[in-house]
């Protein structure tokens, strides 16, 4: 038989099958599932509640594993308990389906996102192990790895494809420079205050880590730098430097300790992203934020002019009294130091003092007072400054200026907002959980730290990593990483980390006001069945980094 | 009414629409069946497990996937059928010593007119499962070979590779069948 005659053969039979009469009545289908239902409602009152509870134990651990939440677990609470071999064996082969529809997407994920994270290496003009010494990057890093193991794939369940998308969507849109999240912006029309938060949400960490990377580039030409000899008689590899910091919207300018730094400056610098104009103007405060940094320095006084001090809290309060969402974490770091640095000015700073040394009132102080008090520069301090003028005006002296503390001001501004009560609980953001993955992660740094990151590596650290790997140093007795990491001359009793084993988080918890400029952060350990914190106090050494000064009691 | 809509409305629990949509798969759900080896007799009853079965998954179909779910939930009440046929069988056997299925013939001269198509029908059920379930899919359904692969759970390679080793079992099974015959 040849083919020709097969097929024609075949071609006949499927005619004789398409003349088949059908055989089924639907309605006798709709009978039958009327049936079921009544039986199955009977039966889904007398069920075994233990097999319930397992089942639940069963989705929730799922559940955590994967940290999948979004993918949802309603479809194994829907199906009956009692299954049939082919309902088994339907459920069974859409598992495998889902694994393999899953496991599919995983591998064109790898392939998008190893090839996003080499575009954006040659952008950055880093190596690779530069690249993946930024703890932001490490952060994508850990979640790709999250979604692309094996044991993902196998817990799969529910309905995915949409989520997929958008579990590839978030993780794509976080490995990125800050010229990209820029670039990203379509310019078709204004953005809202949240779509412009969002900008910066995934602009921050970016722009931190690489400033203080390409500023650590600098220091072996910083007696040239000084020199100031045309950028022109730069040598290659400094001018390269400074164009890839340039291209990142990073200005070349001289820090608080008199070295050169890249500064970025996305929305006024000389190196500002076009896109930026359709950043909504209320957001425009978190910016100047991560740009100007600190506003009070050492010795309670400003660190710009007070005219400048004063339109960067304009700007900050604009975006404290638009922003919805007083729970996250920048909306916090950006309060704090608002309520610091009011603080500070309505209590009169060493260049800008309340009383002068003879004890009597400043009078540029209380025209300062006046112009507050009349609704200039703030709507939140205002009343604060007008029962200090009144105060003053009456007794000569200000109960309410003496005992004025960050608290009075976040509760102007709750009453600016129109709200009754707020949010000031320091321990619900940028947690650390200390699970597999994260030691894993830490392990890493370390490993990255001994194969000759050294000190490069410990300066772009966040508060919390730095914090992390030096409890790693303490738990595998690395003396001199302790040492590395904590400022020169400081004594830290190591002591009370003997529960290191039970470490449960590790959270930041912004910065200390009193001494002001020292970031926070909370080591949380089990003991003796109690969750116990111990508060690390961070401050910058002398190069301008974030090291380890103590113990917060 | 579009099929999308249908399904749309069956997933919301409106009756009609679930019964237009058997009205327009059971032809093929059937056809289905009967080419992986229900007895014509039985056709109804499976047609029937398969559409509850399916109204039971309903809400979690794609759209774009119902036709090939359709063929999976088919082809696994076909699975269950043969193994409640072979229970059955051999409860029989040892009832009777032989099994009693004596009007399978003229059912399926009911259902195929032509010995042709009978013999050729027989050839196929005759086939492992491995090789029937892609030769009926892709001769008698059209499905393409990645409808195959995703209906059978296995890749494009395999798919191609069991045509065409169904293919020549096939033809050799024709011929022996046919040298049988004339001889």
């Amino acid at each position: 038989m040849d083919d020709k005659q097969f097929e024609k053969r075949m071609v006949l039979l499927k005619k004789s099958y398409d003349r088949m009469d059908t055989q089924l009545d639907p309605n006798k289908v709709l009978q039958q599932i009327d049936e079921e239902k009544a039986t199955h409602n009977t039966q889904v009152i007398q069920k075994n509640p233990v097999k319930r509870q397992k089942a639940s134990v069963w989705l929730v651990s799922i559940a955590s594993v994967l940290l999948l939440g979004i993918l949802g677990t309603s479809y194994m609470i829907q199906q009956p308990e009692e299954l049939s071999n082919s309902e088994q064996q339907i459920m069974q082969e859409k598992q495998e389906e889902q694994q393999k529809t899953y496991r599919d997407w995983a591998n064109e994920l790898t392939e998008k996102y190893e090839h996003q994270k080499e575009e954006i290496r040659k952008e950055l003009m880093v190596s690779l192990d530069e690249l993946n010494a930024f703890s932001y990057i490490q952060n994508i890093e850990n979640e790709f790895n999250n979604y692309t193991n094996n044991r993902s794939a196998e817990r799969i369940t529910a309905e995915m494809a949409e989520n997929l998308q958008r579990m590839e969507d978030s993780l794509l849109e976080k490995l990125t420079t800050p010229r990209r999240v820029f670039e990203a912006i379509d310019g078709k029309k204004p953005l809202t205050f949240e779509e412009s938060y969002k900008i910066y949400d995934l602009y921050e960490q970016p722009a931190i880590q690489l400033e203080s990377f390409y500023s650590g580039l600098l220091e072996p030409y910083e007696h040239l730098l000084k020199k100031k000899v045309p950028s022109s008689q730069y040598p290659l590899e400094l001018q390269t430097i400074i164009e890839t910091a340039s291209e990142q919207g990073m200005e070349l300018s001289i820090n608080d300790n008199g070295s050169y730094a890249f500064k970025a400056n996305p929305i006024n610098g000389a190196f500002a992203f076009e896109e930026a104009k359709y950043l909504h103007p209320d957001s425009l405060g978190y910016f100047e934020y991560s740009q100007k940094g600190y506003l009070v320095m050492d010795k309670d006084d400003v660190r710009y002019s007070l005219e400048e001090t004063l339109e960067i809290l304009t700007s900050f309060e604009r975006a404290l009294l638009a922003d919805k969402n007083p729970g996250s974490r920048y909306y916090y770091m950006l309060r704090d130091r608002f309520e610091y640095t009011w603080t500070a000015l309505l209590k009169g700073t060493p260049k800008h003092p309340a009383l002068l040394a003879d004890g009597t009132i400043n009078k540029d102080y209380i025209t300062f007072l006046q112009q507050l008090a009349d609704g200039k520069h703030s709507k939140v301090v205002k009343q604060i400054a007008a029962t200090i003028l009144q105060e003053l005006a009456q007794q000569q002296t200000s109960t309410t200026r003496d005992g004025l503390a960050a608290y009075d001001i976040w509760q102007a501004l709750l009453q600016a907002k129109g709200e009754k009560a707020g949010f000031r609980n320091y321990d619900t953001f940028h947690f650390s959980y200390m699970d597999e993955a994260e030691a894993v992660r830490i392990d890493k740094l370390y490993q990255q730290y001994r194969e000759g990151g050294k000190e490069t590596l410990l300066n772009q650290l966040s508060p919390i990593d730095m914090v992390a790997l030096y409890l790693y140093a303490i738990m595998v007795g690395d003396h001199a990483l302790q040492q590395a990491l904590v400022i020169p001359n400081t004594v830290i009793d190591t002591s009370r980390f003997n529960h290191l084993d039970n470490l449960t988080a590790i959270s930041q918890l912004g910065e200390s006001n009193v001494p002001h400029k020292y970031p926070l952060v909370s080591v949380r350990m089990k003991e003796d069945s109690n969750d116990k914190a111990v508060i690390i106090k961070l401050m910058k050494n002398n190069n301008g980094h974030n090291r380890i000064i103590g113990i917060a009691d | 009414m579009i099929k999308a809509e249908l399904i749309l409305k069956a997933q919301q629990g409106e009756k009609e629409a679930y019964i237009e949509l058997i009205q327009i798969h059971q032809r093929t759900v059937e056809k289905f069946a009967f080419q992986c080896g229900v007895h014509s007799n039985d056709l109804a009853d499976v047609s029937q497990e398969v559409f509850v079965k399916l109204y039971r998954f309903l809400h979690q179909f794609k759209q774009d996937r119902f036709t090939t779910w359709l063929y999976k939930i088919t082809l696994n009440a076909t699975r269950d059928y043969y193994r409640k046929e072979q229970r059955q069988q051999a409860k029989e056997q040892k009832l009777h010593a032989q099994p009693q299925r004596t009007s399978s013939s003229s059912a399926e001269e009911f259902m195929l007119l032509f010995e042709e198509d009978r013999l050729l029908h027989h050839a196929i059920q005759a086939l492992d499962e491995k090789y029937r379930y892609p030769l009926i899919l892709y001769y008698f359904h059209e499905l393409k070979y990645e409808e195959i692969a995703e209906v059978l759970n296995i890749s494009l390679s395999t798919v191609k590779v069991r045509l065409l080793r169904a293919k020549e079992k096939l033809k050799v099974a024709l011929m022996q069948e046919g040298s049988v015959e004339n001889g």
